[in-house]
């Protein structure tokens, strides 16, 4: 799986909505249940699935879902 | 094709919303596990989902519980849960209770309400939760207009963490600490007992791992570790004197492993007083224990013989060359599950054996291997034949007069427990490892068997269920029901409630489904203001005869109502069914009534699920339906004045008027 179907799936599992899709414009302002308990629960989830973790509050930093892929992919890389 | 592809093409037919399709490749996923993983339970909910199919939904939703414990599928289910409840609204099918639950504490618990939810589904319960604001307990409790006394609780659970306490890495003076510390949770416990009818469910508080004295600590009563140490001792005192289930959550942590349950950085990122990681866990275990309080424990504990008592096939190798006993491996890991199966046995849990054998050759290792730990008195009932494993739970429920929904079944052979979960649904199945090493373990990770108190009864059910089934030969040869009633030689004690048998008492009001024709579900508080109302008769029944003491075993509440004594709790345990007990009771509650100046008795019949053996029971005894109200309830009445007290137990009564000193009666 590539990393935005990865994103994708983790997305759905922690908002519950199967419609979304993890697209680099994606922000936390186009997703109605991203509050901040889905955010801290979005930040867990994206550390167990790929083995990262963030400094601090790192994750409301990214400017949109592509920021995420860069930094991750660098990670990775 | 790997599973992990095929997993990957049901997702793709899922996400395109081909749902039939979907449904056909997860299901095909299904033959290749007994545990299906998380990730297909919730592929398949969400094809039912999608297929409006809200209750075979939930079914699969239910069984991410058994999956694993990861919390990213837990909390995704939990949503696909809370949509699925609603959508279903009064129609959820497959729920045995539910309860309003109020969850206070001293960290964030907004992730662990919806995962306790998921859990309490699993176990049979529909819960409804109220969280109190983080941090915020003491003025959840403390304030009587706060949100908690608003929600009207069936259940209050507090989680307290160290943090909170905030002990000094040494203290001069520790017992001052402990015990004020203690004292001031056990205040907070009571006056919630004072002002709600909910069940108290307390936890302990899990020592942390980071300790500045090392080693030493446990050798100086100052330190950290040695102060909370002697805190959950307190508690679990003062615990038990009030009746209050108690949450072991140090042990918890430390089974989860302390590295794991405590995560600082979600500490100080959200005040996560337990890592992502335990909150399934610590969900499961709040679960059981609610199940408990309810009276959902599993009663009795059924097992197979060949592979799972001891190694080898006994009508094969033959008796002398089944494993079991010291001195070899595999031997020993036989015996090691035979101990903790006793263990289980002294808790309470009724042992029965269920084995594809000839019964001669499925007695013998018992009868002639003193290296046996379990021996033939320890099973209630013991079924060797070659029919089929569902058709001989059935027997084994219907001999101990249990439902099947009380059954736990082990077994080594997968396609065995396959078949009872497809034939025998409602019987719990342990998914046993391959190693016999193993076996405790798994069956020491199944919580159905959780129970929240421990009494005398629980001690002598073994023998009590025995009782029973010797008594079922015993009926057969009997040539009038009354020779029977008279070889049983029954002696039973009546006396009004006494704190000693208190926790007896709320217990068998917490779990009796089927002699109950009212199925209150009260609290010890409830039952102690229902005892000192005005005019209130109550009395208990113990029983023995000359197979068993059965002890504590049945119930009656009434209260003056009009010219009337109302009975607005009976109830009897299944177990002594048939032996008059009930009219003995209600003979009792006669002359209570004449002693009172009252003219008529008068009880109420509410139907339930699982009641319908007391329907008749009023008329059965003389009483004549006054009205019949909403839902089936019926009322009825039996004029004392007019046609005497009633009559015809069987049995030889001693009544006492108080409670009696302890040991007196056993």
């Amino acid at each position: 799986m590539t990393v935005e179907e990865r994103l994708t799936a983790l997305f759905q599992d922690v908002f519950g909505d199967e419609d979304l899709i993890a697209t680099d414009e994606l922000t936390a302002a186009d997703v109605e249940a991203w509050d901040s308990v889905a955010h801290i629960n979005l930040m867990f989830a994206i550390e167990q699935e790929f083995a990262v973790q963030f400094e601090g509050n790192q994750l409301a930093e990214f400017e949109n879902v592509g920021a995420l892929k860069a930094w991750l992919a660098d990670r990775a890389g | 094709m790997t599973s992990s592809t095929a997993l990957e093409i049901a997702e793709g037919l899922r996400r395109s919303r081909e749902y039939a399709r979907a449904l056909e490749a997860y299901q095909a996923l299904l033959v290749e596990t007994e545990t299906p993983s998380a990730p297909v339970c919730l592929g398949l909910a969400r094809c039912y989902q999608g297929l409006d199919a809200d209750s075979e939904a939930l079914a699969w939703l239910a069984r991410v519980v058994d999956s694993g414990q990861d919390y990213r599928h837990w909390q995704a289910a939990a949503r696909l849960m809370d949509k699925a409840v609603q959508r279903l609204g009064p129609a959820v099918k497959g729920v045995k209770r539910t309860a309003r639950l109020w969850l206070t504490g001293s960290s964030t618990l907004v992730q662990l309400t919806p995962l306790l939810r998921l859990a309490a589904l699993r176990a049979g319960v529909l819960v409804v939760v109220g969280e109190g604001a983080y941090g915020q307990y003491r003025q959840d409790i403390l304030d009587p207009a706060s949100p908690l006394y608003q929600f009207d609780p069936d259940f209050v659970l507090t989680l307290v963490d160290h943090e909170e306490l905030a002990f000094p890495a040494y203290a001069e003076t520790p017992d001052e600490f402990v015990a004020s510390t203690a004292d001031s949770m056990a205040a907070l416990w009571d006056i919630v007992s004072s002002r709600t009818r909910a069940r108290l469910i307390a936890s302990n508080i899990a020592i942390p791992l980071e300790e500045p004295f090392g080693h030493l600590a446990a050798r100086l009563p100052g330190t950290r570790r040695s102060m909370l140490q002697s805190l959950n001792g307190r508690l679990a005192a003062l615990a038990s004197e009030r009746g209050i289930a108690l949450l072991d959550a140090d042990a918890l942590s430390s089974e989860i492993g302390k590295r794991s349950w405590f995560d600082s950085r979600f500490w100080h990122l959200s005040k996560q007083a337990v890592s992502f990681d335990a909150l399934p866990a610590l969900a499961r275990r709040l679960a059981a224990l609610i199940a408990a309080e309810l009276g959902l424990a599993k009663k009795c504990l059924v097992l197979d013989l060949d592979n799972t008592l001891w190694g080898g096939v006994v009508g094969e190798d033959g008796v002398a060359g089944i494993k079991i006993g010291p001195g070899d491996p595999r031997s020993e890991a036989y015996s090691a599950f035979q101990s903790y199966v006793k263990g289980l046995q002294a808790k309470g849990v009724v042992l029965a054996v269920c084995s594809k054998n000839d019964e001669a050759a499925a007695r013998e290792p018992f009868e002639t291997r003193p290296e046996m730990i379990l021996k033939l008195e320890d099973f209630a009932t013991f079924v060797a034949n070659w029919e089929t494993k569902p058709e001989n739970l059935s027997h084994i429920a219907k001999v101990l007069n249990i439902g099947m929904d009380s059954l736990v079944f082990v077994d080594d052979n997968p396609a065995e427990r396959e078949i009872v979960r497809q034939f025998a649904p409602d019987v719990d199945v342990v998914p046993m490892p391959s190693e016999p090493s193993d076996y405790v373990r798994a069956l020491s990770d199944y919580l159905g068997f959780e129970t929240v108190v421990f009494t005398k009864e629980d001690q002598q059910k073994t023998a009590q269920y025995r009782a029973k089934a010797e008594i079922a030969r015993l009926e057969s040869s009997a040539t009038s029901i009354d020779d029977f009633h008279r070889s049983l030689q029954m002696r039973a004690v009546i006396a009004p409630f006494d704190d000693r048998h208190i926790a007896r008492i709320v217990q068998l009001i917490g779990k009796t489904n089927q002699f109950n024709l009212t199925t209150p579900r009260l609290s010890e508080a409830e039952v102690r203001a229902l005892m000192a109302a005005p005019g209130a008769a109550h009395f208990y029944l113990k029983l023995r005869d000359r197979f068993a003491d059965h002890g504590l075993v049945s119930l009656i509440m009434g209260r003056p109502l009009g010219d009337a004594l109302d009975i607005h709790l009976w109830l009897m345990s299944c177990r002594v069914i048939g032996r008059t007990v009930e009219t003995q009771l209600l003979a009792t509650m006669s002359e209570a009534a004449l002693e009172r100046g009252l003219k008529r008795l008068r009880g109420t019949f509410v139907p339930t699920a699982k009641n319908s053996m007391v329907s008749q029971v009023y008329p059965a005894m003389g009483f004549a339906l006054e009205e019949t109200l909403a839902d089936g309830v019926s009322v009825w009445s039996y004029d004392v004045s007019a046609l005497g007290p009633i009559r015809g137990g069987r049995m030889d009564v001693e009544t006492r008027a108080y409670a009696t000193v302890e040991g007196a009666d056993s």
